[in-house]
């Protein structure tokens, strides 16, 4: 068939696929905030175990995506078992499709948008369906499962993945501010880093029944009282436990968060002049985090989607038995702390060294492979994204044009071109510089958490930018104007 | 200096060039919605739902509520699965 499209492929499921209205008219700014927040609060309140699992399983496989669900807001064990990741990873990739070229959408008819817009939320709950089962085949929740078992774990995982999936949609049409998985994305980060330094939750840590505080600082406290340990051990102990955040990756973390914001600021300043009155002089600046955290989220994309794979493969082919030939290739998976499921060779070149020393004794290669691979994806996706996510040098000239401005000391016909020199080298740059830090982070065996940090900080700026566009347009009746101050419109 | 006189194969070469150039431009699909001019996905932003797709309609508070619903069911398998011991 020569007209064949593959977003066409949708058309019988639409009756099935739930939508939500657009709103009738503009959202007030005090509505958007109650959305926003009561969203956030659900996503989190959903982060609850799963029902249905025995307590004291003894599962075949432990979790083999430990260091990329800090990226995705996924808990291990809970409903939210991927979190985010297959909206987040299905709208980056299916825009960077449908942008290249290589799947056939016009986005300028109506008809087109809705069908491009409907397939990638199939193709979402296909992945929750497809993620979930394949966990429960591999024996994640524990074996010999009923049919009954698997039934309930198939609602409440897939279950979850839709309601995530609506909520993510509530946002991105208007009720809330700006994007869905970034706005969901920055409040589980946010929310886990705080747990992760002042968290009081008591976890029960070994047979004995003693206990210890989430928060890596609450821990550091509550040393000097325990019984069973001296002072000293337990100051120590606070500093490096592996089982439960120590205040070593919190510092870490945090400065990684400082460097950050630090980076927020950098920019290239264009003058730019205007056509049509004389004297009228301006800067147009260009970010160096132009293309910010999508970027890193897209590297992690790929990389979710090797070691699901992989997991797959290796779990229900080879079975994880290092003598079956898949494994023979691939490598397996080694049980560590009873809680994750750590890849050998070759496949724990693409996966973070769970610590800075043993990893460079144990797995030298993955301190070339992880980095190389998350850059050289970062930079690519950047590249690409700025090109053709609308806001390329090419519609900027266009925009330039229509408000009647223009590169000083430049010719008119060119602004395109000029404007693509540090548009797309900011966007190569900025992704390195993130992936750089990032990277910097995980090398030193912060298992996921940089990246969560890179991409939560770089997420809640460009979010911050257009929260406070609109409370400067439409924030005027704010009931919030006490606090946030009067809005300022110029 | 060309010393080439105007007009001749090699300007209706250009003109042709220009032409197809042209045509070439017209004939390009935008790359997102937001290249389209309908919001979107910006170059820091992702945003994947915009438009209104036919399916079932559904109004953003039930979801809301269906979700707090949906939450508080798996609470009470939690709680069917503590009082019977085990879960089926």
């Amino acid at each position: 068939m020569a007209g064949f499209r593959l977003i066409d492929t949708v058309k019988p499921f639409l009756p099935f696929l739930p939508e939500v209205e657009l709103p009738y008219e503009k959202l007030q700014f005090d509505d958007k905030v109650l959305y926003t927040v009561f969203i956030g609060l659900i996503y989190l309140f959903a982060q609850l175990p799963l029902a249905g699992i025995e307590k004291d399983i003894v599962p075949t496989i432990n979790d083999p995506i430990y260091f990329l669900r800090g990226a995705f807001a996924a808990e291990p064990r809970s409903l939210l078992e991927f979190g985010i990741f297959p909206i987040f990873s299905t709208g980056l990739i299916m825009q960077l499709l449908a942008g290249l070229k290589v799947i056939k959408v016009n986005f300028k008819l109506q008809k087109d948008r809705e069908l491009f817009q409907s397939f990638t939320k199939l193709m979402i709950f296909v992945q929750y369906f497809i993620f979930a089962n394949v966990f429960i085949l591999a024996g994640y929740y524990g074996t010999g499962l009923t049919i009954f078992q698997i039934a309930v774990l198939n609602f409440q995982l897939v279950g979850a993945g839709v309601v995530a999936t609506l909520l993510v949609e509530i946002i991105d049409k208007g009720f809330g501010f700006t994007s869905g998985p970034m706005v969901i994305n920055t409040i589980a980060i946010a929310t886990n880093t705080i747990a992760d330094i002042i968290g009081v939750s008591q976890i029960k840590i070994d047979d004995e029944g003693h206990t210890e505080a989430q928060g890596a600082l609450i821990n550091l406290v509550q040393g000097f009282r325990a019984k069973h340990k001296t002072i000293l051990g337990s100051i120590v102990s606070a500093f490096n436990r592996d089982y439960l955040p120590n205040l070593t990756t919190a510092v870490i973390v945090l400065i990684i968060g400082a460097v950050v914001c630090y980076f927020q600021n950098f920019r290239v300043e264009l003058p730019i002049r205007s056509t049509r009155a004389r004297a009228s002089n301006t800067v147009y600046p260009v970010r160096l985090l132009n293309v910010a955290s999508l970027s890193l989220s897209f590297s992690y994309s790929l990389l979710f989607y090797i070691h699901m794979t992989a997991f797959a493969l290796l779990t229900l082919v080879g079975k994880n038995d290092p003598s079956n030939i898949v494994c023979k290739i691939l490598g397996h998976y080694e049980n560590v702390n009873n809680i994750l499921a750590v890849p050998t060779f070759p496949l724990s070149m693409f996966a973070p060294p769970r610590s800075f020393f043993g990893g460079l004794v144990q797995a030298p290669l993955s301190f070339v492979v992880f980095p190389a691979f998350i850059i050289v994806t970062g930079v690519w996706f950047a590249y690409k994204w700025q090109g053709i996510s609308g806001q390329s040098a090419r519609d900027l000239a266009v925009d330039f044009k229509e408000q009647g401005l223009t590169l000083a000391g430049r010719r008119e016909q060119n602004v395109a071109k000029e404007l693509d020199k540090p548009i797309s080298l900011a966007s190569a740059t900025g992704a390195a510089v993130l992936a750089a830090i990032a990277i910097a982070g995980e090398l030193l065996g912060l298992k996921g958490k940089a990246t969560s940090m890179v991409i939560g900080i770089c997420g809640g700026f460009s979010l911050l930018e257009l929260i406070t566009l609109d409370y400067q347009q439409n924030g005027s009746g704010s009931s919030l104007s006490q606090v946030l101050g009067a809005p300022t419109n110029m | 200096m060309s010393s080439t006189p105007p007009g001749g194969q090699r300007t209706l070469q250009k003109r042709r060039q220009a032409q197809a150039a042209k045509d070439n431009k017209a004939k390009q699909t935008p790359t997102s919605t937001r290249s389209a001019g309908f919001g979107g996905s910006s170059n820091s932003i992702l945003k994947i739902f915009t438009d209104e797709a036919n399916g079932l309609r559904v109004d953003p508070l039930v979801v809301l509520f269906l979700a707090v619903g949906f939450i508080f069911s798996v609470v009470a398998l939690h709680v069917i699965s503590k009082v019977t011991g085990r879960i089926f």
